[in-house]
């Protein structure tokens, strides 16, 4: 509980009776409600480990947006560094890294107001962003060298399967259709 | 017959397992924190939301309640909590409390009520003007009734600080009522201020 100046200065005290009488209205004040079905059904959803359907506050609401947002930019770095590594540096990639270096510059502005506003949180965060980063920029080309070495793998695998197939073509179009001894 | 289960057979009745037994609590124990919510500003509508929220909540720390205090002074710091919260939140749209027609002490006139709806209104916007930390035990104190030592126990503070605080409390609401609201005062005071 924040502790607030006070708006007026010290008067004195008009005393319990004062009080009471004042706030008459208030006492006479009755609310009257049956809670007790909809609390057992909520106790009976969160014991058989359904998920809370209740609304987010405002805060929750922007925290999750943040959140969402954060996870949007990490799935969409990991992307662009995906066509990186599989389309080399060609137009259309100069073109996409283009769009994503404005929606960066736009995320850094936001970034500074979440910051601002949820600064303890992104300092969690961040570090573990950057490492988050750092991890797929080691393993990119380990990612190519995998697609390559897959590639050759799928081009060697035809190759044989032709040779096979040439094979199996020219035993069956021979007289008698099998071996000749 | 046998005679009803204390809160404390209840709540070890819970803990055991049995959840069911929760539900004689909540009957028991529903008005209360309803009518604290209503008095301390929540709006009607939004009474029964408070309410399910603060049973919840009871349910999740059933664990943690010390005996040796009564369930109510329990529910009244969370009832209280969850007031001041769901004011904030709401600071912006603040609607006005209206009075049963079912009220204790007599049905009152169409006029009556219209004149008590008003009061209440303005008692709540005045109210609003003190600071929360005096607002809480003067609502406790003088709103449910309850003894300074239950007020000091429910905000978990030392009993001095509660007095201190009511005194404070009582000074600045008539400062405020009678520079903002002089309706609201009582009509002895209101012939003496003229």
């Amino acid at each position: 509980m924040t502790i607030r100046r006070p708006i007026f200065r010290a008067a004195p005290d008009p005393g319990e009776a004062w009080a009471r009488q004042v706030l008459t209205p208030l006492r006479r004040l009755r609310a009257d409600c049956d809670v007790a079905a909809a609390v057992m059904a909520r106790i009976a959803a969160t014991a058989a480990g359904a998920s809370e359907a209740r609304p987010l506050s405002p805060r929750q609401a922007r925290l999750a947006w943040a959140a969402g947002f954060l996870a949007g930019s990490v799935a969409l770095g990991l992307v662009t560094s995906a066509l990186r590594g599989a389309a080399g540096q060609g137009q259309a990639v100069h073109e996409v890294l283009g769009l994503l270096t404005s929606l960066g510059r736009v995320a850094v502005l936001l970034g500074r107001f979440l910051v601002s506003a949820y600064g303890r949180c992104l300092e969690i965060a961040a570090p573990v962003a950057r490492a988050v980063w750092a991890l797929f920029e080691v393993l990119t080309p380990i990612l190519r060298g995998a697609g390559m070495a897959a590639s050759a793998c799928g081009v060697l695998s035809i190759l044989i399967s032709f040779y096979i197939f040439t094979h199996a073509r020219a035993a069956a179009s021979a007289p008698g259709g099998g071996r000749r001894s | 017959m046998a005679s009803e289960p204390t809160d404390v057979e209840l709540i070890r009745e819970v803990l055991a397992g049995r959840v069911e037994r929760f539900e004689i609590l909540v009957h028991r124990y529903q008005r209360l924190v309803a009518t604290a919510a209503l008095r301390m500003g929540v709006a009607r509508q939004e009474v029964e939301d408070v309410a399910n929220e603060v049973f919840f909540k009871v349910y999740r720390n059933l664990g943690r309640y010390e005996p040796r205090h009564a369930l109510s002074t329990w529910l009244y710091r969370i009832t209280v909590n969850a007031a001041l919260d769901r004011r904030r939140s709401r600071r912006h749209d603040e609607r006005s409390e209206e009075i049963p027609a079912d009220l204790k002490d007599g049905r009152p006139s169409p006029l009556e009520a219209a004149g008590e709806r008003q009061r209440s209104r303005l008692l709540h916007e005045a109210l609003g003007r003190l600071p929360e930390h005096y607002r809480a035990p003067l609502m406790l104190a003088h709103v449910e009734g309850l003894p300074v030592e239950e007020v000091a126990r429910i905000l978990d503070l030392p009993e001095g600080t509660i007095k201190s605080r009511l005194f404070r409390a009582r000074a600045l609401l008539k400062e405020i009522i009678r520079r903002h609201y002089p309706a609201l005062a009582p009509t002895g005071a209101r012939m003496e201020d003229a």
